[in-house]
């Protein structure tokens, strides 16, 4: 069986898998693996949706046609509190690649600003 | 570790990850292949090339690309610039600190309104408009007072002034 139908026949059994998974599984390496899946998606067998794992992008694989779950558009800025877990001394500006940026539009900044408002609130409770 | 060090590593964790600060710390004394680097540390080859164009981003990092004679290949050589820490480090802080400034000046001349669940912050005058009830939930928007906050924000951006001076 060569890899193509290697990587068929996995997605049958199990509906999905990450990609950095999959080149691991396949003891091939990861240029190789991308190609093959570019493939596929060109053909029409397969789809690739871009996550975030672990803060690090990688495509899932999924079957043609599979439902995709569409993208929240945008979160709460409670949900985002929620899942920031600690607020570091220094801003996301330290370090963020991001040019010609506007401080007072920046998200990252603004979530970071909300967790001192807050942060310091929760002390007086 | 001084104050110094502590920050340019956490720059480079936050931009390079730990394959950055893995590169960062084996100083090595030449020039290195990625490929090179990968076999040494023992890192998959894709992490430490995306680690070494971070780094590369940051200022950190600088590369001479050769073609291989044997194979014909292109080959990236790569140098890490440890004595440009100093000014990188300068050129984030200074920006940190630009940043902050204009955030607190920001929200020292707006007053804003937040919904008691957390949906929305809102402008005073938006608030007014939505008669104070969140266009999300229906909650009550609430006074957002961010006055301590400001306060030790302002005081943050002196400790980044003291240390930029001891650089």
């Amino acid at each position: 069986m060569d890899t193509r139908e290697e990587i068929l026949k996995i997605l049958k059994e199990r509906g999905e898998i990450l990609q950095k998974d999959l080149w691991k599984e396949l003891n091939i390496d990861s240029s190789k693996c991308s190609r093959i899946l570019r493939k596929l998606e060109k053909e029409g067998l397969i789809k690739r949706v871009e996550v975030v794992v672990n803060g690090v992008k990688t495509f899932k694989i999924v079957p043609a046609d599979a439902e995709v779950e569409e993208k929240k558009e945008e979160l709460s800025l409670k949900e985002i509190l929620e899942r920031l877990e600690e607020v570091s001394a220094l801003p996301p500006c330290f370090g963020c690649l991001e040019r010609d940026c506007e401080a007072v539009r920046c998200l990252k900044l603004e979530i970071w600003f909300l967790k001192r408002v807050f942060g310091r609130k929760k002390l007086y409770v | 570790m001084s104050r110094a060090e502590e920050l340019i590593r956490e720059l480079i964790d936050r931009v390079a990850g730990e394959v950055g600060l893995i590169i960062w710390d084996m100083r090595p004394r030449e020039e290195l292949t990625d490929e090179e680097m990968s076999i040494i540390l023992g890192i998959e080859i894709n992490e430490v090339r995306r680690a070494l164009f971070a780094l590369y981003e940051l200022g950190l990092a600088e590369y001479r690309r050769k073609r291989d004679e044997d194979t014909g290949w292109i080959e990236y050589y790569w140098r890490i610039k440890y004595d440009k820490q100093k000014d990188v480090l300068r050129r984030e802080l200074e920006k940190v600190k630009r940043k902050l400034e204009e955030k607190v000046q920001y929200e020292s001349e707006n007053i804003h309104y937040m919904c008691e669940n957390g949906c929305v912050k809102v402008r005073y005058e938006e608030a007014m408009e939505l008669n104070f009830t969140c266009p999300r939930c229906g909650g009550r928007l609430e006074y957002l007072d961010v006055t301590e906050a400001l306060d030790k924000i302002r005081e943050e951006i002196k400790k980044i002034d003291e240390i930029i001076a001891e650089l």
